[in-house]
C-alpha cells in the first residue's frame, strides 16, 4: 500500500515518504527571546524572557532579574514586576493603553545589556459580529491506512472590515473553558464545580489581512478547529473564547512568517527557510540578535459554547459517572482541583448566552 | 613519382621515425667511387647493389652532380654526404629512402605516406571479401592537388527520402581517420590516390563498407539505407565515432530517440531530460524538480529550443517528465561546454531539440501504452501513392504526434479521500509539415502545444500551457552557401487557483515570445566553416493577474504589470582547421537588449535598503518606451590540439549573457514562478566560462574517455531576500538581491560505445557558490561571504550499463549517486506565544544526505527483422530497485516531548516497477 501513497507524492509532490531525521547542528549560542504583548485591556499583561534552546529540547532557560519597562510615545512608563520562570507582569494600572498611541518596551538585563522594541501604534479595536460553530465531518487515513471519519468542531467568525484608507490585520487566539462537577463523595462536602481554562496552541496560526479582500465584512472565516472525541470535557458547558487581535502590519508580517516556518512540510513548494527577525534590538550592539516579538494589539473577545447534545450523535460520557463505579477511582471525582488548570472561581463570562438560546 | 600527402609537420616525430628506422639501415655498409656523376645515377647504382630503394622526383635532383668516394661507410653517412651539398633531406621507412627538398619532405612525404602506401598494398590481402563491385572509381587524375592527394567532396542522404544526413561517420581505416557530414549532409576530405577502404556508418542506417579507387578530385552522392534492425548503440553519440576527439567543440552531446529508450525509465516514460542527467555536468536538485542544471547553473540558464521555437517550461507533472515526446524527436543537442556564437541569451547551456517530419518514404507510426500515459506519433509523405509510382520523390511530408495521461485511476485506488478527489493530467501535441523544393531547400512549419493540470482535492490546483509555432526555411544559395531562416512565436501561461471559499482565487502569469533568426553558412573557403547571422527576440511578460473565483470569493482583483523586453543579436563564427593538429573556433556575438514599458521605475536612495517605504521618486514609461538598454559583447573561442589521431586536448572560453530570469524562491520551479526581464534594478547576468579537456579514444573508438575541467564566473546573479514576497509584488526589486557567482568542477566520462555490452561511467565534481555583498546588511547574505548555492552538489556519479542478449532483448542498468544539496537548518529553537520556532542559521550551511538509486530495465523486441513492418517491444522497468528513501529536504514538526523534531521528506521513497508496450510500423 505504501506505493500508492508514494504515487500520491508523484502527482502532487506532497510528502511521499516522511521519516525522522537525526540532525545535529546545534549552535552553542542561545539567544534572548522576548515573548509578550499588551492590549488596551486593563488587565495584567505577561512578558516572558527566555533563551533559545538546543534541537530536541523543551527546556528554555528563563532570563531572571531583568528590568522591563513599558513606554508610551510621550515617555510615560510603567514597570513590569518579575514573577517566576522568566515571567514579568505588567499590572496595567499606571500607564494608559489606548488605540492610536505608540508603545515600546525596554529590557535591561543584569549584565546591563539594554534592549528595546520598535515602537508600535496600537490599532483600532474591531469588534467581531458573530462567532458560531459547525460540526463537520472529515475523512482521514488512520495509521493502518483505513479511512476514518472524524468530527471537527469548526468555529467561524463574521467581522467587519473597514477600508477607509487603512488596512486591518488580525490574529485570532483561542482558549476553551469547561466546567466539571464533582461526585457526591461526602455528606460533609457538597460537590464542587471546577472551571478549567486552557489555551489552544496550534502551528496553524489564524491570520488575516484586509489587503487580501475587498471591504465590507469578513464572513464565515474559520478561526478554530477542534477534533471532537467522545470526551468528558464536552459533557458540561464548554466555552470557546476567540480573542480577535487587531495587530500592526509588522506583527502580521512576523506571525505570517512564523506560520510559514512552523507549517513547512519540506516539500519542494516551500520557500527556503531563514531566520525570522522580530522587533526587539540591542540598542548598543546591532550584532546582538534578539528573537521574538513584542506585540501591541487591540483585542476584543467573542465566545460561544456547546453542550453535549450539540455534539450528537456522539455520545459523551462524564469523567465520573455516579452509576458506573469503575469511574469513581479518579481522584478528580471528589476533588476537581486535581484537574490541571482548574479553578473554583466562576469565569466572568460564564453567564453569557449565545444567540440561538 | 607521385606521392601521397600527409600534413604532418611535426619534425620531432619525423626525427624519431628516422632514428628508429635508421637503426636498422645503419647496418648496411656501402663502398663506391663516383666522379662528377649525376645524383640519380648514384642512387640507381646503390639500388642495384644494396637492398634499398630511393624515391624522389626527377626535378628535385636535376643537374645535381657529385664527386664522392665511400669505403665501407654506413648508408646513413652516405646519404647524408649525398644530400647535404644540395640542401636535400631524406627519410627512411624500412628499406625505402625518400629524398626531397627539406620543406617538401616535412609536409608531404612523411612517415604517414609510407604507412598508408603499405596499407593500401595490403588492402586486398586483408579484405578478401572485396569484389569488383565493391570498388568505386573516383576522380580525374589531372585534378590531383599535390604529392598524391586529392579532395573528395560529397553528400550523404537517406536512400528513402533523400534527406541529407548530418553526422554520418566516414572512417578510413588505412588512414586511421574519421570525418563526418555537416548539417547539410556534406563532407570534404583530402585522400591519397589509390585504394581507400571507407566504412560509412550512421546510427539507424546500414553500414556501408566500400573501396574508393581515388585517382583525382570528385564530388559524389551517397545513399544510405535505414538499418534493418533496432539500434544497439548507446544513449549518447557525437557526430562521429571520434567526434569527441576530433571536433574543435567540447561539451556537446547529441541524443537520438532510439537511444533514450534503452535507459530504465520512471513509470514507463522515456525522457530526454532524465537521460541527459546521466551525463557529466547535468544534474537536478531532486526527484520531481522540473528542468535541469548544467555546471552549477540554475534551470533558467538553459536555452531550450524545439524546432527553433523557444520553450520556457519544459516540465510535465511538475517536473517528473519533460515535455519532449521521444517518439517525435529526430535529434537532441546539448551544448554545455562551448556554446557557439549563434546561440545567445542564456548563461549555461543550449538544449536544441529537432523533431522528425522529413520521412518521404511511407507512412510510419510509433507509440506506446504505459501505466500512466500513452503516445502515438505518425509521420510520412503527403503525396499519393500514384505520384510515387510515377517516380516522383515525395516533396511534402508531415508529422503528427501526441501524448496523454490517464493517471487518475491510480489516484482513485488510494484510500485517502483527498487524493481520490484529486486529479493529475497532461497532454502534448506535435505537428509538423515540411516541403522540399527544387532540391535546393525546404520549408517547414512546426507546432507544439502542451497542457498540464494538477489539482489537490478541493484545496488548490495548478495548470500550465505551452504553445510554440515555428516556420523554418532552409535554402542553398550556392553549393557552398546556405541560409537557414526561422520565425517562431509561442507562449507559456500558468494558472494557480484555490477553488472554494472566501479566498478562492485564480492567479495567472506567463509570457509570450516572438523570434526571428537568419543564419548564413559559408563553406567556400578552404578549411573554414564560416557562419554569421542575426537574431531578434521579443518578450512580452504577462501581468500577474489575481481574480476572485466563484461567487463566494471576496478576493480583490489585482494586476501587476510586468516589463517587456526585446533582444537583438548579431554573430559571426568561424570554425577553422589550421592543420591536422590545430583547429579553432572563433566567434563573436553582440547583443543589445532593451527593457520596454509600460512600467514604473522606482528610485531608491543610494546605499540604503530598497523598501517600499524608501522610494524617493518614480519614473513612468509608456507602452513600448525603452526603460533601459544594455549592450554586451560576447567572445566565443575554442581550440583543439591533436596529440595523436585518437587523442586531443581542447580549450574553450565563452562569455554569455542572460536578459530574462525565472523568478522562483523555492528549491524547485513551480507553476507560479514567473519570468522577469533585465532592467534598471536587475542588470543582465553574465558568465565567463572557461574549460579545458583531454579526450582520448581507444580500440578504434570503441572506448571513449574524456576529462573536462571548467571554471565559471558569474555577475549579477539573482538571489532572494529571506521570505521574499514575489507574487503580486509591484516593487519586486525590494525582495531581490544581486551578486556574484562562481562554479568550477571536473567531468570524467568513460564509455564503451558499441557491442553486446556497452555503457558508460560519468563522474562530475562540481561546486557552485554565490556571494551577495550588498551596500547594507539587509541586502547582504552570510556576511557577504561566498556560500554554496542550492546547486552545489560536489560529487555526481552515474553508471549506465546495457547488455544485448541478442537482437531482440536488452538489459539495462542505471546507477546514480550525487552529494546532497545544501540546505539551511536551525541551530536552536525558541517559543513565542506557544509556537515552537526554529532559529535558522546561515544560508545553506548544512547538506542533506547523498542521493543514490539503482534502476533496471529489460526490453524484449519482436519482429526485429525488416520484412515485418509491425514491430513491437515490451519494456519492464524497475526504478529505485533497493527502495532508497532519498532525502529531498529536512523540515520540523512539533513534538510534545522534544519541542520540534527533524524529519526528512523523500519524494519517491520506494521501488517503482512499470511496464510499457511500445510499437512501430
Amino acid at each position: 500500500m505504501k506505493i500508492k501513497q508514494l504515487l500520491y507524492g508523484l502527482i502532487f509532490l506532497l510528502p511521499g515518504c516522511i521519516s525522522s531525521f537525526n540532525l545535529e547542528h546545534d549552535t552553542n549560542e542561545y539567544l534572548l527571546v522576548v515573548d509578550g504583548k499588551i492590549t488596551q485591556k486593563n488587565t495584567p499583561h505577561e512578558l516572558i524572557l527566555r533563551r533559545s534552546t538546543a534541537t530536541g529540547s523543551t527546556h528554555y532557560n528563563p532570563v531572571m532579574d531583568a528590568r522591563v519597562t513599558l513606554y508610551d510615545e510621550t515617555g510615560n512608563y510603567e514597570n513590569y514586576f518579575p514573577a517566576d520562570k522568566g515571567k514579568y507582569i505588567l499590572e496595567g494600572n499606571v500607564l494608559d493603553r489606548a488605540p492610536g498611541k505608540s508603545y515600546y518596551i525596554e529590557i535591561i538585563l543584569p549584565n546591563e545589556n539594554t534592549y528595546r522594541s520598535m515602537p508600535q501604534k496600537m490599532p483600532e479595536v474591531i469588534k467581531p459580529d458573530k462567532l458560531y460553530f459547525q460540526l463537520e465531518e472529515m475523512e482521514e487515513l488512520n495509521n493502518l491506512e483505513n479511512t476514518v471519519i472524524w468530527r471537527y468542531l469548526n468555529l467561524y467568525i463574521n467581522t467587519p472590515i473597514f477600508k477607509n484608507g487603512n488596512d486591518f490585520h488580525f490574529i485570532w487566539r483561542m482558549d476553551h473553558a469547561y466546567s466539571f462537577t464533582e461526585l457526591f463523595c461526602s455528606p460533609l462536602k457538597p460537590p464542587a464545580v471546577c472551571y478549567i481554562t486552557r489555551k489552544i496552541q496550534s502551528d496553524d496560526i489564524k491570520l488575516f489581512s484586509s489587503e487580501e479582500l475587498s471591504g465590507g465584512k469578513l464572513e464565515h472565516f474559520r478561526v478554530g478547529s477542534i477534533k471532537v472525541f467522545p470526551n468528558w470535557e464536552f459533557f458540561e458547558k464548554h466555552f470557546f473564547n476567540i480573542a480577535q487581535h487587531s495587530v500592526t502590519r509588522e506583527a502580521y508580517d512576523y506571525w505570517n512568517t512564523v506560520k510559514q516556518v512552523a507549517q513547512s512540510t519540506g516539500s519542494i513548494f516551500d520557500t527556503p527557510p531563514a531566520p525570522i527577525n522580530g522587533n526587539v534590538y540591542n540598542i548598543n550592539d546591532p550584532e546582538d540578535r534578539v528573537l521574538g516579538f513584542f506585540e501591541v494589539s487591540a483585542v476584543d473577545t467573542i465566545r460561544t459554547y456547546t453542550y453535549a447534545e450539540d455534539l450528537e450523535p456522539l455520545y459523551i460520557a462524564d469523567l465520573c459517572d455516579p452509576y458506573d463505579w469503575r469511574t469513581w477511582g479518579n481522584p478528580a471525582c471528589c476533588n476537581c482541583l486535581e484537574i490541571p488548570d482548574s479553578q473554583l472561581e466562576v469565569p466572568g463570562y460564564w453567564g453569557f448566552v449565545r444567540e440561538d438560546e | 613519382m607521385k606521392f601521397f600527402f600527409s600534413i604532418f609537420p611535426l619534425f620531432s616525430l619525423l626525427t624519431v621515425t628516422f632514428l628508429s628506422q635508421a637503426q636498422v639501415m645503419e647496418k648496411i655498409s656501402i663502398t663506391g667511387n663516383y666522379q662528377d656523376t649525376n645524383l640519380s645515377n648514384i642512387f640507381y647504382d646503390i639500388e642495384n647493389v644494396y637492398p634499398v630503394q630511393f624515391f624522389y622526383k626527377k626535378e628535385w635532383i636535376k643537374d645535381m652532380r657529385l664527386s664522392i668516394v665511400f669505403q665501407e661507410e654506413s648508408i646513413l653517412d652516405v646519404i647524408q654526404k649525398l644530400t647535404k651539398p644540395y640542401n636535400l633531406n631524406f627519410l627512411i621507412y624500412y628499406n625505402s629512402i625518400i629524398i626531397a627538398p627539406e620543406d617538401i619532405l616535412n609536409q608531404d612525404y612523411t612517415r604517414e605516406y609510407f604507412v598508408i602506401r603499405n596499407r593500401q598494398k595490403n588492402l586486398f590481402k586483408s579484405n578478401n571479401w572485396i569484389t569488383a563491385s565493391d570498388i568505386i572509381h573516383l576522380g580525374d587524375s589531372t585534378k590531383e592537388i599535390s604529392a598524391g592527394q586529392v579532395v573528395i567532396k560529397g553528400v550523404i542522404v537517406d536512400q528513402l527520402n533523400e534527406e541529407p544526413l548530418r553526422g554520418v561517420n566516414l572512417h578510413f581505416e588505412a588512414l586511421n581517420m574519421t570525418t563526418s557530414t555537416d548539417n547539410a549532409g556534406k563532407f570534404e576530405i583530402l585522400l591519397p590516390t589509390g585504394y581507400n577502404l571507407v566504412e560509412i556508418s550512421y546510427i539507424g542506417y546500414e553500414t556501408q563498407k566500400i573501396v574508393w579507387e581515388v585517382s583525382g578530385q570528385e564530388e559524389i552522392r551517397i545513399l544510405l539505407a535505414p538499418d534493418a534492425y533496432e539500434l544497439e548503440e548507446l544513449l549518447i553519440t557525437g557526430e562521429t565515432d571520434d567526434n569527441n576527439v576530433q571536433s574543435v567543440m567540447m561539451g556537446i552531446t547529441r541524443l537520438r530517440p532510439q537511444q533514450i529508450e534503452n535507459l530504465p525509465v520512471f513509470l514507463g516514460e522515456a525522457d530526454v531530460i532524465k537521460s541527459l542527467m546521466t551525463l557529466p555536468g547535468v544534474s537536478t536538485v531532486g526527484e520531481g524538480a522540473g528542468g535541469f542544471n548544467v555546471r552549477g547553473g540554475a534551470i533558467d540558464q538553459n536555452l531550450i529550443l524545439q524546432d527553433e521555437a523557444l520553450i520556457f517550461n519544459a516540465s510535465h507533472a511538475l517536473g517528473f517528465f519533460s515535455i519532449f515526446n521521444s517518439d517525435a524527436i529526430q535529434e537532441v543537442e546539448l551544448y554545455k561546454g562551448h556554446i557557439p556564437a549563434q546561440y545567445g541569451g542564456r548563461l549555461s547551456s543550449v538544449l536544441n531539440v529537432k523533431l522528425k517530419g522529413n520521412n518521404g518514404d511511407k507512412l510510419t507510426g510509433k507509440g506506446g501504452i504505459g501505466i500512466v500515459a500513452s503516445r502515438l506519433t505518425l509521420d510520412g509523405p503527403l503525396q499519393s501513392k500514384k505520384s510515387k509510382k510515377n517516380g516522383n520523390t515525395p516533396r511534402t511530408t508531415f508529422l503528427l504526434g501526441g501524448r496523454i495521461t490517464y493517471s487518475d485511476w491510480i489516484l482513485k485506488m488510494i484510500k485517502d479521500p483527498d487524493i481520490q478527489n484529486s486529479s493529475g493530467y497532461f497532454y502534448d501535441i506535435n505537428a509538423k509539415i515540411s516541403h522540399r523544393y527544387s532540391g535546393k531547400g525546404m520549408i517547414t512549419a512546426s507546432y507544439y502545444q502542451s497542457y498540464d493540470k494538477v489539482q489537490f482535492s478541493d484545496d488548490y490546483g495548478f495548470s500550465w500551457k505551452n504553445r510554440a509555432a515555428s516556420l523554418m526555411w532552409n535554402h542553398m544559395i550556392k553549393p557552398t552557401i546556405s541560409s537557414a531562416f526561422s520565425a517562431s512565436m509561442g507562449d507559456n501561461t500558468n494558472l494557480s487557483y484555490e477553488p472554494n471559499g472566501l479566498k478562492a482565487f485564480t492567479l495567472t502569469n506567463g509570457l509570450a515570445n516572438f523570434r526571428l533568426k537568419e543564419d548564413i553558412l559559408i563553406s567556400s573557403i578552404k578549411n573554414h566553416n564560416l557562419s554569421t547571422g542575426i537574431e531578434y527576440v521579443r518578450y512580452d511578460i504577462f501581468p500577474d493577474e489575481l481574480a476572485p473565483k466563484g461567487d463566494q470569493s471576496r478576493v480583490v482583483s489585482e494586476s501587476i504589470a510586468k516589463d517587456n523586453g526585446q533582444e537583438l543579436g548579431l554573430y559571426i563564427n568561424d570554425e577553422f582547421t589550421l592543420n591536422y593538429l590545430f583547429s579553432f573556433s572563433f566567434g563573436l556575438r553582440f547583443n543589445a537588449f532593451q527593457q520596454l514599458g509600460p512600467g514604473t521605475e522606482y528610485i531608491y536612495p543610494e546605499g540604503e535598503p530598497k523598501r517600499k517605504d524608501t522610494v524617493i521618486d518614480s519614473i513612468s514609461y509608456s507602452s513600448g518606451e525603452a526603460v533601459e538598454t544594455y549592450y554586451n559583447l560576447m567572445p566565443r573561442f575554442s581550440m583543439k590540439y591533436s596529440l595523436s589521431p585518437s587523442s586531443s586536448i581542447k580549450f574553450s572560453y565563452n562569455r554569455t549573457s542572460q536578459f530574462i530570469h525565472l523568478v522562483s524562491n523555492s528549491t524547485a520551479a513551480l507553476p507560479v514562478d514567473f519570468w522577469l526581464v533585465s532592467g534598471p534594478h536587475y542588470a543582465p547576468e553574465t558568465s565567463n566560462n572557461f574549460s579545458i579537456g583531454y579526450f582520448r579514444n581507444f580500440m578504434n573508438n570503441l572506448w571513449e574517455t574524456s576529462l573536462e575541467i571548467y571554471y565559471r564566473r558569474l555577475q549579477n546573479v539573482i538571489e532572494y531576500k529571506d521570505f521574499a514576497e514575489l507574487l503580486l509584488n509591484d516593487h519586486l526589486e525590494t525582495d531581490l538581491l544581486s551578486g556574484d557567482g562562481k562554479a568550477y568542477g571536473a567531468e570524467v566520462l568513460i564509455r564503451r560505445k558499441k557491442g553486446r555490452f556497452n555503457g558508460w561511467l560519468a563522474y562530475t565534481y562540481s561546486r557552485s557558490y554565490v556571494r551577495i555583498d550588498g551596500d547594507n546588511e539587509e541586502e547582504t547574505i552570510n556576511d557577504g561571504e561566498w556560500y554554496p548555492s542550492n546547486l552545489d552538489m560536489p560529487h555526481n556519479f552515474n553508471v549506465v550499463f546495457n547488455y544485448n542478449f541478442n537482437k531482440s532483448s536488452i538489459f539495462s542498468l542505471n546507477f546514480t549517486y550525487r552529494s546532497g544539496r545544501p540546505i539551511t537548518v536551525p541551530g536552536s529553537f525558541y517559543m513565542v506565544d506557544g509556537v515552537f520556532i526554529p532559529e535558522f542559521t546561515g544560508r545553506n550551511e548544512f547538506r542533506i544526505p547523498p542521493y543514490h538509486r539503482l534502476d533496471l530495465s529489460y526490453t524484449l523486441k519482436r519482429n526485429v527483422i525488416r520484412k515485418k513492418r509491425y514491430k513491437d517491444s515490451f519494456t519492464f522497468s524497475i526504478y529505485n530497485l533497493y527502495a532508497r528513501e532519498n532525502t529531498y529536504s529536512i523540515f520540523y514538526r512539533k513534538s510534545l516531548t522534544t519541542g520540534r523534531n527533524a524529519y526528512r521528506l523523500s519524494v519517491l521513497g520506494t521501488i517503482f516497477p512499470s511496464f510499457t508496450y511500445n510499437f512501430e510500423f
